[in-house]
This record gives C-alpha cells, structure tokens and sequence, in this order.
C-alpha cells in the first residue's frame, strides 16, 4: 500500500509539466516514460584513433548523388572539401571512388570516396586565417545584408557555410547551411535541443559534460548570426549534470539563453513535440517551423559550428555504444568513414557473442545493419548490439487503441495500420500519415505486437512511390504530346512546301529547269569521269 | 374536376419549374460534349502513359477516347495490368475483365539500356521513341535516359544491330522503398 | 528487418499483451461471478465452465478450418471471455443444450465468420445472446428466486439442465417452483398491468434481491480495470451518465433511478460489455457517443420495448453505427 503511495507521488513529483495554461514547458499528448539508465555515459568520450580506410558515402540528404571534386589518386588534406557538404576526415589519397555498403535499412551500396589516410593527419593549411570572431562578423555581415539583389552575397554565404559541412547531429542529418539560410527571413525563438529522449543513446550528455564551454560559444554565435529573439536550451531533467555544466557556461557568453528542463518522456527531444514543450505551438503537418519563425538545432551541431568557425569544419562525431549485449558500452568520438567493425575493435567491443544483432540508431528510431563493414556518417548516434531473440509474432489488431493514446503527433495509428493493409493509401494521407515522426511509441503498447512503425514507413514509401509513377506517367504524356506536335509541325511544313513547289511549277509555265539542268550537268560530269 | 384541373396544372408547373431550372443550374459549359472530355481526362490519368500502342492505338489518349467514344474495352494495357483495369472499371461503372493476351503481357517495369560498343548511330531508335528518351544524333552515341524510359519497347524492332536490352532499372538511394512487414 | 522493439521490458514500459488483457478482464469478473454464485445461483458457474470448454473447443476446429495455427489462435483468450459474458448474462437454469448452441452461434456468426479477432462487428457474446433471447424466450427469462438460492441442491440443478427440454418446462415441478422473473422482469409485468411501480412495497423487493450486491462487485471489478488502464473512463462514465440522464428525465414513468442503475445487466454491460475494444468506436469522441447510445438504448427498451433487459440490444445496436461513427470521426490533432 505505501509503495503504491510513493508511486503515486513520484509520478506527481516527476511531471512537471506545468500546470499553467501559458508558462512552458508544455505537455505534448502522447509519449511514453522510458527506462533511460544510460550505459555509455560512465566514461567520458574516448577519443578513438583515425583508420586506414575510410569511406565517406556521395549522398546528400534529400537522397540524391553528390558529384565529388575531387578524382582518384589526389592527395587531400584534412578539412578539404571533396563534395558539398563533405570533408576529408583526415589526410591521406584517395583510393576510388566506387560503391560501398552504407548504413541503411535496406544495405544500399551507394558511389562512395574509399580514402586511405596517410597517417599524419595534416590540416588543410588556410591562407589569411581570421580569428573565430572576424569570421562571424563577416558571416553576420553578409547573413544580415539588405541588398536582396546581390546574389553574390548570399553564394558565398551558402558556400562559407557548404564548407563548415555541418549537418543535423541529431539523427536526422539535415544540412544546416539550408537551414540558417532559411532563418534568415526573420527568427522569433531558436531552440537549442539538448534533450537526448531515446535510451542508450547520450552522446549530446557526454559532449555537453566534456565541451559544455566550446556548446555555449557556438549557442552565442548561432544566436548572433540568426539574431533571434530569444534563445531556449532545452535540457530534460534525467541529466542534472549536464544541466549544472550547461549553467555554468551559458552565464559566460553575451547572449541571453534560457535554460528550460523538461520533464523526461520520450520522444521529447523530436522537433514537433519540442517546439511544443517550449513555445506550446503545434507545427502541423505540411508546415515547417521555421515559418512559424523557430528553429530547432541541436547541441551537438552548435558546438559543431564553433569548431567549423574555428577553422576545423565537422569531420567526426561523438556516438554512443551501447546495448545490452555490448561488452564495453562508452561513448566515442569517430571520424566519419570510420567502418563500425573498426570502431568495434578500438573500444573492446570486438567480442560479440555469436548471436547478436548489431544496430545504428537507438532502440526505437534504429535498424540492424547486416555487416559491421559499413561507414559512420553525421546521422549515425548509437551503435548497439543486442542479443538476438525470437520476434514476437504478430497478432490481429484488437482495436484497443492504445497506439492513439501515446501517439505524439496525435495521429490514428490503428486506422492508418488497417488502412495500409487495405491498400487504401490515400486514406492514409487523408490522416496526416506523413506528420508520423516514426517515434515507435505505438510499436511498445500495442498488445498485439503489430509492427505499426514499418507498416507506416511501408505505406510512406508506397505513397511516394505511387507520388513518384504518377508524375513520370504526366511527363511521359507532356513529351509524347510535345513530340506528336513537333513531328506534326515537320509534316505540315514538307506538306506546305510540296504544295508551294506544285503551285510554282503550274504558275510558271515553263517549268524551272536551270537548277535541274545543273544538276544533269554535274551527274553526266561524274559519269563522264568515271568511264575512262 | 376544377380541382382535379387545378391539380393537375399545378403539377405540371411544378415540373415545367423544375426542368427550367435544372437546366439553368448547370454549371456553364457542361455539355454532353465537355462531360466527354471530361471523361477521357479521367480514364487518361488513369492510364500508365507507356505510349506503347499494344493496345492497338497510337498512344494512351488516344485509347482512352476511344473507351468514352467508341466504348473499347478497359483491358487492353498490358504495362498498366490488372490495377489499372480495376482502376477503370470502377471509374466506369463496367464490370472487371481479365487482361487480353493478346495484347501483351504484364511484365515488370524495365528500362531499355544501348549497348554502346554497338551503337551505329543511325537514329532509328531516336525516331522511334513516343517520349524523347532517346539523346543522340546521326553517327554520335546514342543513349537512352533511363529515368524517362517508359519500357514501351518501340526502340527494339528498328534497332538494325540489335543493341538495345531491356532490364530492370537500378534502384538509387531516392527511389529504395520499404518492404512491406510480415 | 528492421525489427523496432528490442524489449518491452527493458525500456521499462509495462504494455501488456493480448493475452494479459483478456486475463485481467477475466480476473475482474471474479468478484461479480463469485456474488452472483452465492446471491444468485451456483448454477452459473456450470454456465461458465461448459461455455469456456465448448467456446474454446469450437474456436480451435474454427481456426484449423480457416487453415492457422489452431494453438496460437486459441492462446489470445479472448473467446473464453466471451463464454464467460455469455455464461453470465443467461439464466444459471438455462438447460445446457441451449446453452451450447448459443456458444456455436456466438464463436462461429459472431466472431470466426468475419475472419476470426480483430474482424467482428457485432459483440460475440451479445450475438449469442440475443439468438439465444430469441429462440428459447421462456427459459430465458426465467430465473432463480433470490430470496430462497439454496432451496435446489446443486445436483438437481445439474439434473435439470441435463433434461431440460423446451417441452417438459412448464410441467416441471423444479421448474415452477423454483423460477421466478429478476426484478426487471417483475416491474415490467406490473406496468403492463398498469401498477404503480413507485410503491414502496416494490422498492423494498430491490433491497431483497440478490442483485444489488451482484452488480455492486461487478462495478468493483470494473473499478479495478480502470485502475490499471485496460479500460478508459470514457465509455463507462457515458453508458452509466446516458442511462442516468434518460431515468431522470423519465423519472416518474420508472423505477427509482437507484435501482434501475444497480439491476439487470447496466453495469456490467457498461464496464466489460461495451468496451470489447474490437467491437467499439476506436477513438475517445467515438467511444464517447458509442457510449451515450447504448445507455440511451438501454434505458428505451427497458422502459418502452419489448423486453426487461435492453443492455444486449443497445450494444448490437450500437454495433452497427460503429463503422458510421469511426468514419465521421477521423478527425486528427
């Protein structure tokens, strides 16, 4: 009776999700409280050594092949740009270009830079270095200028900013040149996420415990460079010590940044229910939130962006191992390329036991990878190996409807799964399918097991796909139309000419014979050439 | 029988009313005709746009007229296939037909791919091709644009070296999609 | 492939599976069973083990039929908990003959028909029920005596339902002398006789029947559901509210509200018959208005239709919109 007691008022001491209609943090509807033990967090951030192959996938985030710039056999320097968006992790030549096996649900094998490091690790050597400072000023300078018309201007903008290579460290790897260009049409509220929701997974908390000085800086200089209004550090209360280092070197920067704790539930630190956390706005589906003048970015790409200010653009990330079958489980800072099998070996992890499964991402948002061979990138923040067990299997939908009530997005998760299965795909969009964050909080209550989450990701890739035939078959038709008209075009003109030429012939009576006449001449001459 | 008159007239008041004003109501421009058209907007969206002509007719809109005009029957598309003949028939309100054969085959979608150690350059396959696929010009390299092939297979038959293939299209990251779960 | 879920119980979330559920629904039926069993009649317990069995038995030879696993079928429950509302809303001197063929109709057109869990429409032990109800109205509706449970021993009561046949009931002795109508049933007669039900004579025979501490340990048990988040408040609160409304508003036509929420089946129909999860509205609005028509339904058929009980035809009823009301609202956040 009084352990139900203590639970009871744990419960009402844990969620401070306040009670006031207009003070934040705001609940979200939906979420789950998750175990959040954090097995990696004991050691600190070890720093593993460079590879002797790395490979860096030509892939950018909307999916499409990158062109790289340089050819096979250059030497290149560490913090050399050899795509958009991508740097040389460290110094060495470059093997091939050629497929390689990429971290991916289906194991893609995508053209990738193979580059064999050379050992010595040399930086790419920069002419005219400014300090950290100048080169905000400078960056703030063009960010802010009012000359629309000068589109030089906003080029060397995006191309300083292509050349920090900074992505989204959060998981989802969107560039983050495009999003400041986007903020620059007027930011109220930048949202600095810090709150690491998912288990096993506490790479921004280890950074933040170790770099909290350098995050901050960074924090500063988005702030300035974005000139938003007001900037939220949003932390969840699961990390007291990363939120007393935050503390301590948030008060040493200029600008003013709120720290606001959380409560912990999973998936807090996801944009839609962050912003809602924070501002209490709701972002829906089709809309982005930077039109609603926020921005989220998360802290491991502030602290990125001070390093790239400094001269040193993003090349490595910290990624936590973990997992219960992990025999060491620590969080290590990588340079992207490096194989995970290598990352695995360096970290005394070498010795997976014979069935288990190796998985990048968390144990929601993740997938098994089927060789250990394949590279880290930007989005890769957890390794885990879990024992292999037997899947439980699916059974039918009961209609319970719990997947409704912890669903974040406020979706129907049992109609969109019955509507998959019925092939009823624009049913699906009807229901906002496309506002799923693929959280899997669905995929833990359901009582039946059902594998929601795939079954939406099935559905959104049919969607696309369907989206995709769709607008092939209107172009198919635009071109098959536009050549009918050009063939036309040419037979009406030959017909309109054999016309003309009737017509010319009938008015003059004599019919035109100097230019066959010529034309007689020249083959009699050839005749006459041609017998001897 | 003055009320069953006055009844009576009311009655067919009513409906004379009733008449004018349907027609008034309509909508400017529907007539049977632009209900036609209309149509075949309709039964073309639904179609695959191959422009294969093994339907018997040269390209998917002229198909689709002739199923609103000449009332052909929905299951002559052989890359549309049996969802596309479901597609119609519920569109048109006619019962689900199984594919004519004769016609063709469902098959996969597969793009047609030029063996350039082969390639004569003689444009014949340029001329064939019902979308412009097909770059190249007389006695240059020809190559067909994958991502605007339609597999319609027109480029075949002309081709005097025979060096157009057909295969399945590679899968790009963009185009990789979820398999459906178990 | 990608396999989402590691384990539930190491994220620390206690999401019960299929089987759980149907075992703690079960569970919360006890205390309501065990009150009925001595209130009432020990009879039901016969009731509940046979339907079980046979229930269990049917579905295993339905599913081998519609070519699955017959063990992992069976192994959800979810059947039994029908054969157990089943066995509890028919009389404990129904003849087991009756009995059985009311499980057949409610395993095979009410749940395997449709394509087996997840697939019905209609509340299987309501479709038993209400074939049942329609077939045999007079041994449906005759019950015990509640003042005077122990007067048969068990054994004659096995004897009887052994024999029983449609024929031989109104010339039984056992028969006559030991049924008589629940206090829905009673009220019933008399108005149709024109009597003034609001007597105090006639309240006081409520206070005496079994059936209020009956359906005082079902609303415990329902409780209890509530309290570890099987079920939600939203339909027991609107089946239990819409009745409420409806007597008020009909007050002087009925017997006293207090009565009519604690007699026949309203209880447990609001806490474990309405929320089949497979058979309600899926949303909380849809539950909601799923809810206000059972009790509204309910409270219409007892008071002015045909029969003292309206709980089975309310949710069959009901059954029906489910489809119209799921599809009106899918309006999302």
């Amino acid at each position: 009776m009084s352990k139900m007691i203590n639970a009871l008022r744990m419960r009402i001491k844990d969620s401070r999700f306040s009670l006031h209609r207009n003070q934040p943090p705001f609940a979200f509807h939906g979420g789950l409280k998750l175990d959040t033990t954090k097995r990696a967090l004991a050691k600190g951030i070890v720093e593993l050594p460079v590879p002797p192959t790395l490979v860096l996938p030509l892939i950018s985030y909307a999916k499409q092949p990158l062109s790289p710039l340089i050819v096979k056999g250059e030497t290149v320097q560490r913090g050399q740009l050899l795509a958009e968006g991508i740097v040389a992790p460290t110094s060495g030549v470059v093997r091939s270009i050629e497929k390689h096996e990429t971290i991916h649900p289906g194991a893609l094998s995508i053209d990738s830079i193979v580059l064999d490091s050379d050992g010595l690790d040399s930086r790419l050597v920069e002419p005219n270095k400014l300090s950290s400072d100048e080169r905000l000023e400078e960056l703030i300078a063009a960010f802010t200028t009012d000359n629309v018309a000068n589109a030089g201007d906003q080029k060397s903008v995006l191309a300083t900013l292509h050349q920090f290579a900074l992505a989204g460290l959060g998981g989802a790897g969107f560039p983050t040149a495009e999003k400041l260009m986007a903020a620059k049409q007027g930011l109220h509220t930048l949202i600095i996420n810090a709150a690491e929701c998912e288990p096993e997974i506490a790479c921004d908390e280890a950074l933040m415990q170790s770099a909290s000085d350098c995050i901050s800086k960074g924090i500063d200089a988005i702030v300035k460079l974005t000139q938003c209004e007001s900037c939220v550090l949003a932390i969840e209360d699961s990390k007291p010590s990363a939120i007393a280092c935050m503390e301590l070197s948030l008060q040493n920067i200029d600008s003013s940044v709120q720290l606001m704790i959380i409560p912990t539930r999973y998936p807090a630190g996801a944009e839609s229910p962050l912003i809602q956390s924070v501002t209490g706005r709701i972002i829906a589906p089709r809309e982005k939130p930077v039109q609603h003048g926020i921005m989220c970015i998360n802290v491991a790409t502030a602290h990125a962006f001070w390093q790239a200010l400094n001269y040193q653009p993003l090349d490595s990330r910290v990624i936590s191992l973990g997992g219960r079958a992990m025999p060491n489980p620590c969080n290590v800072r990588a340079r992207f390329g490096t194989p995970i099998s290598f990352v695995l070996e360096n970290t005394d992890n070498d010795s997976l036991a014979n069935k288990s499964r190796v998985r990048a991402g968390g144990p929601l948002s993740g997938f098994d990878l089927r060789s250990t061979a394949v590279p880290v990138t930007a989005r890769t923040n957890c390794i885990l190996v879990e024992p292999s067990s037997p899947e439980t299997p699916a059974q039918a939908c009961i209609r319970c409807g719990y997947c409704a009530d912890v669903c974040p997005a406020k979706l129907l998760p049992q109609q969109l799964h019955w509507y998959t299965i019925a092939a009823e795909l624009k049913k699906c969009e009807q229901l906002n399918l496309d506002a799923c964050i693929e959280c899997g909080c669905c995929d833990v209550v359901c009582p039946a097991s059902i594998k929601l989450t795939e079954t939406f990701r099935y559905a959104k890739s049919q969607i696309g796909y369907v989206n995709t035939e769709q607008q092939k078959a209107i172009d198919a038709e635009q071109r098959f139309a536009a050549r009918e008209r050009r063939v036309e075009k040419r037979e009406l003109a030959k017909a309109v000419a054999i016309e003309k030429r009737k017509l010319s012939i009938k008015a003059n009576k004599q019919p035109d014979s100097t230019q066959f006449n010529a034309a007689l001449e020249r083959v009699r001459s050839r005749r006459g050439a041609k017998k001897p | 029988m003055s009320i069953f008159v006055l009844l009576m007239a009311l009655f067919a008041m009513l409906i004379l009313m009733g008449t004018v004003l349907a027609r008034l109501s309509r909508p400017a421009g529907t007539t049977e005709q632009s209900n036609e058209t209309m149509m075949i907007e309709k039964v073309n969206a639904l179609l695959p746009q191959t422009q294969c002509a093994q339907c018997g007719y040269p390209g998917c809109r002229p198909y689709a007229t002739a199923i609103i005009k000449e009332h052909a029957l929905t299951n002559r598309c052989p890359p549309g296939g049996d969802k596309t003949i479901a597609d119609l028939s519920q569109l048109l309100g006619t019962p689900v037909l199984a594919l004519d054969t004769d016609c063709g085959d469902e098959k996969p979608a597969l793009v047609a791919v030029i063996d350039e150690s082969v390639c004569i350059g003689c444009t014949l396959c340029i001329h064939a091709c019902p979308v412009d696929a097909i770059v190249g010009a007389s006695k240059l390299m020809h190559t067909v644009i994958s991502n605007e092939c339609t597999g319609c297979e027109l480029c075949l038959p002309p081709c005097p070296v025979d060096c157009i293939d057909l295969s399945a299209p590679a899968i790009t990251a963009s185009q990789w999609q979820w398999p459906r779960p178990v | 492939m990608s396999r989402l879920i590691l384990d539930k119980q190491a994220l620390g979330v206690a999401a019960p599976g299929t089987q759980q559920i149907m075992l703690l629904v079960i569970l919360a039926l006890l205390p309501g069973t065990l009150a009925y069993a001595y209130f009432i009649s020990p009879g039901v317990i016969l009731n509940i083990v046979v339907a079980i069995v046979v229930a269990m038995l049917l579905e295993a030879f339905a599913v081998r039929l519609r070519k699955q696993q017959g063990l992992n079928a069976i192994q959800d429950g979810s059947i039994a908990l029908a054969a157990f509302l089943l066995a509890l809303a028919v009389p404990p001197a129904l003849p087991f003959w009756q009995l059985i063929i009311g499980v057949v109709i409610m395993v095979m057109l009410g749940k395997h028909v449709y394509g087996g869990l997840g697939h019905n429409p209609f509340n299987p032990a309501m479709v038993g029920y209400a074939a049942l109800m329609v077939s045999f109205p007079q041994t449906m509706t005759h019950w015990f005596a509640p003042d005077n449970p122990h007067q048969s021993g068990v054994f004659e009561l096995i004897e009887f339902k052994l024999g029983a046949s449609y024929l031989i009931v109104d010339t039984n002795p056992y028969w006559d002398g030991i049924t008589q109508a629940t206090p829905l049933e009673y009220v019933r007669s008399l108005r149709l006789q024109s009597i003034d039900t609001s007597d105090h004579a006639i309240q006081s025979r409520f206070l005496q029947s079994g059936w209020l501490p009956v359906n005082f340990a079902f609303l415990l048990g329902g409780l209890f559901l509530l309290f570890k988040k099987v079920i939600q408040w939203h339909l027991p609160v609107s089946v239990i509210g819409s009745f409420l409304i409806m007597s008020l508003m009909f007050a002087n036509q009925s017997i006293p509200v207090h009565y009519a929420l604690f007699s026949g089946a309203l209880i447990l129909g609001a806490f474990f018959i309405a929320t089949d999860p497979v058979t309600t509205a899926s949303s909380w609005r849809g539950r909601l208005i799923f809810g206000i028509g059972v009790g509204t339904l309910t409270f219409v058929i007892r008071e002015f239709g045909g029969y003292p009980e309206g709980i089975a035809f309310a949710v069959l009823l009901m059954n029906l919109c489910v489809p119209l009301i799921d599809h009106l609202d899918t309006k999302v956040g």
